[in-house]
């Protein structure tokens, strides 16, 4: 399972990178969204986008989720913030500050949601 | 008016033999001639200084130095004029007075920059002179002058506040040239530390000032400031706007350096924005222009531009190699921001190319470097909104007392007026308008502390969220970090090991807690309402209470029929609850009844009392209590969060909380919340 993971603090980004990845997940990092619809429009086709709201630049992670989710509607979408404020209902957000434990087990039922795209062969475990 | 000669250029006329003459009145004919005969009057020093003998009621040594310094100062000998500020101060003596002595200090620090040596004349300005000069007419410009010492220091802090109080001065004193002046330095500190309303409020205001007179290198350089503030922001489409009328500004006043300076700008917003403009084009004529002048610090920041635009034109090789060249080691001084916005982008563009060690090195110079940059930029952004609020109070006092002197200043007019026409008619008419100029003034003057202190509450309220939002992407890794730790193998195989990491995940939970506390506050937190039976939550926390509130005090609870159902997120109401029952506990000295009182209140809300006999509230101290950090309990025991925090529940729940109190009686506090409707 291959996992783009969109954070802008570089410390949490490390974290979460290596948390995912000891859980056997493959991980991209992007630091911000417009860096991440970059990634994408580049080919790369993960199967969740774990990404962060509030960021720099000209796109904001929900931006970010909206346009993924009309481009590849079959890809899990996993939010998480540190704000209030920016839960519009119409993708699950984690809040900060997550245990692991938390995080992964969202990762998991957001992966098992998502239904894999004709013929790319992911498997739903 | 010495100062604001050398600070601002282009001012009234220099007067300084009468800025003299307020501090060495007995000196009026000196001054007068180092005014009008510099040359002379240095000869007339000189001659005083080598008389040995000295009579009563002759300038001091001293005195006769500091007239020396300034009249070589006003014949452009600056080196000299040190020499004689230098002896000046070596000839004090205790019976100079103290004004001398500062007066002394200040010239010497004005010297000082004048030759460039600016750490030398923040020493010499002392850190407290700006106050002790306060009976100078030209406070607002001593604080504009040490406002930019500081700024070039980089004590931005220090520097705001000086600027502030200056700008604040100058406008009530009606100097709009200082004001404009201080204004625009605070404009370039607010934007710093984003408090961009502001510094686009303080831009827009120099760029009207500016667009009526005082010609176009002023307005060019209020639209830089603007086009800075707009890059800041990422709006490129602004950003460009400004410096192109900066530019077109200039280029009609035929001014060529100042003219690159806005291709130089327009560069690094084409740069950023390549969709909009040619931004090659641009950049290259801007990189050519600035070659042309010398101008290094430009030279690379030209090249760091290009780089950008070669990198989004996907040449990742052409930009690494353009940003070798513009933050390679020879000395040159680059702003901090721009060398790790191209780090950044190197360690980007050297991954492309599959550089991977170059990229980490590149990588981990800008974690160090920005981690550093955050954690003193929140300290410093706290520090200045409370400098802001501190220096918007003292304003205000300072508008209420010119307020009242105008209403005593009425007052003794109409008093006139009723002497000379003794006419019933209008001595009432006069007593009328006063009455009503009266009522009217002091009911603005209400409402005005009034919006003051929600703002203050509001911005607190936002920085405290802000704050609050750092510290749960902080709280994250730790927790991360801790988990990582727990799952190596030497962390599980030693107990002491696995104890140590327990309890530091409990801590950081501890923490998180606290934050989320203080988004409650912020009217930030995040709550997930649903139909909560009070009558089954209060028995499920009861045991919680109970132990809350001891042996001590009794605790009592009593539930209307039918059961009122409130629609709130529950986890909060708890915490809620929680705090209220604590808060009426030590009010308890020596213990008594606590009673929490639920029932339905007009079918739409419900309401909860804890009411508590404890010690009460006099009225000051209710007037308080749901302000934020307010607590009366010793150091150590209260946060001064925990009413502010249920009123924010509150009113981000939709319902309200209110507050009543006797003196040795006991306090009431009632939460209304919204009733769940079948």
């Amino acid at each position: 399972m291959h996992v783009l993971l969109v954070e802008d603090h570089a410390l949490l980004r490390r974290m979460l990178e290596q948390v995912l990845t000891d859980a056997g997940l493959r991980v991209t990092v992007a630091e911000t969204a417009d860096q991440a619809m970059t990634i994408f429009e580049g080919g790369l086709r993960p199967d969740l986008l774990l990404s962060d709201i509030r960021m720099p630049g000209q796109l904001s992670g929900l931006d970010l989720a909206r346009w993924t989710r009309q481009r590849h509607p079959s890809l899990a979408i996993l939010l998480q913030t540190g704000f209030a404020d920016l839960d519009t209902g119409e993708f699950r957000v984690l809040r900060k500050p997550f245990a692991p434990d938390m995080l992964l087990a969202a990762v998991r039922e957001s992966l098992a949601g998502c239904t894999p795209e004709p013929g790319d062969g992911a498997v739903v475990k | 008016m010495l100062l604001c000669v050398w600070l601002l250029p282009g001012l009234a006329p220099p007067a300084r033999a009468g800025c003299y003459a307020d501090l060495l009145g007995k000196d009026a004919p000196f001054a007068e001639r180092i005014e009008h005969d510099p040359q002379a009057a240095i000869a007339l020093i000189d001659a005083q200084l080598s008389a040995p003998a000295r009579g009563t009621g002759r300038p001091s040594r001293a005195h006769l130095y500091a007239m020396r310094a300034d009249a070589l100062e006003s014949i452009g000998n600056v080196d000299a004029a040190r020499s004689a500020v230098e002896a000046g101060v070596q000839a004090l003596t205790p019976a100079d007075d103290a004004l001398l002595r500062r007066r002394l200090r200040l010239t010497a620090s004005l010297l000082l920059k004048e030759q460039g040596h600016l750490d030398r004349a923040m020493i010499e300005f002392g850190p407290d002179s700006a106050e002790s000069l306060g009976d100078v007419p030209d406070l607002a410009c001593v604080l504009y002058y040490r406002g930019s010492l500081r700024f070039r220091a980089g004590q931005n802090v220090g520097a705001a506040e000086d600027f502030m109080r200056a700008y604040q001065l100058a406008r009530n004193l009606g100097r709009a040239e200082v004001r404009l002046l201080a204004g625009q330095m605070l404009a370039r500190l607010y934007a710093k530390y984003d408090l961009y309303t502001d510094a686009h409020e303080l831009a827009d205001e120099a760029i009207g000032f500016y667009s009526a007179s005082r010609g176009p290198l002023r307005l060019a350089d209020a639209f830089f400031l603007r086009g800075d503030i707009n890059l800041s922001q990422d709006d490129y489409v602004h950003a460009a706007d400004d410096f192109l009328r900066a530019r077109a500004l200039l280029e009609s006043a035929a001014l060529p350096l100042e003219v690159v300076f806005a291709w130089q700008e327009l560069c690094v917003t084409a740069s950023r924005d390549t969709r909009r403009m040619d931004a090659s084009a641009v950049c290259r004529e801007a990189y050519e222009r600035t070659r042309a002048t010398d101008d290094p610090e430009g030279v690379k920041m030209m090249l760091g531009a290009l780089g950008e635009i070669a990198f989004r034109g996907g040449h990742p090789a052409e930009a690494v190699g353009l940003w070798d060249r513009a933050l390679g080691d020879d000395g040159v001084d680059f702003p901090p921001r721009m060398r790790w916005r191209f780090h950044r982008l190197r360690a980007q563009a050297l991954t492309r190319i599959g550089d991977v060690a170059a990229a980490a090195r590149d990588e981990n110079y800008c974690l160090d470097a920005l981690e550093a940059d955050r954690s003193a930029r929140s300290a410093e952004q706290l520090a200045l909104l409370h400098v802001k609020f501190e220096t918007s109070f003292k304003d205000e006092e300072l508008a209420r007392s010119r307020a009242e002197m105008q209403a005593a200043e009425l007052t003794i007019s109409r008093q006139a007026f009723i002497r000379n026409a003794v006419i019933g008619a209008a001595v009432l008419a006069v007593v009328t308008v006063l009455f009503a100029t009266r009522m009217w003034s002091r009911r603005k003057l209400a409402v005005d502390a009034r919006k003051a202190a929600e703002q203050q509450l509001a911005a607190v309220g936002r920085l405290t969220g802000g704050i609050a939002h750092d510290f749960n992407n902080l709280l994250s890794v730790m927790l991360q970090a801790l988990w990582l730790l727990g799952r190596r193998a030497s962390v599980a195989e030693d107990s002491v090991a696995c104890d140590l990491v327990s309890q530091a995940r409990r801590s950081s939970e501890i923490c998180a807690d606290i934050t989320s506390q203080l988004l409650s506050f912020a009217r930030q937190q995040n709550l997930v309402p649903e139909a909560v039976r009070l009558g089954a939550c209060l028995a499920d926390l009861r045991p919680l209470l109970e132990r809350t509130v001891g042996s001590a005090a009794g605790l009592y609870i009593e539930v209307e029929e039918p059961e009122p159902v409130a629609w709130a997120d529950p986890r909060q109401l708890s915490a809620a609850l929680l705090n209220l029952v604590t808060n009426a506990r030590d009010a308890m000295i020596s213990g008594g009844k606590i009673l929490i009182r639920v029932c339905n209140d007009s079918g739409r809300r419900v309401r909860l009392d804890v009411v508590d006999d404890g010690c009460g509230m006099a009225s000051d101290i209710l007037a308080r209590a749901i302000e934020p950090f307010f607590t009366t309990k010793p150091v150590g025991r209260g946060s001064g969060l925990g009413l502010s925090m249920v009123d924010g529940f509150a009113t981000q729940s939709g319902g309200a909380l209110s507050v009543s109190s006797v003196l040795h009686r006991g306090t009431t506090v009632s939460l209304w919340l919204p009733a769940m409707v079948s």
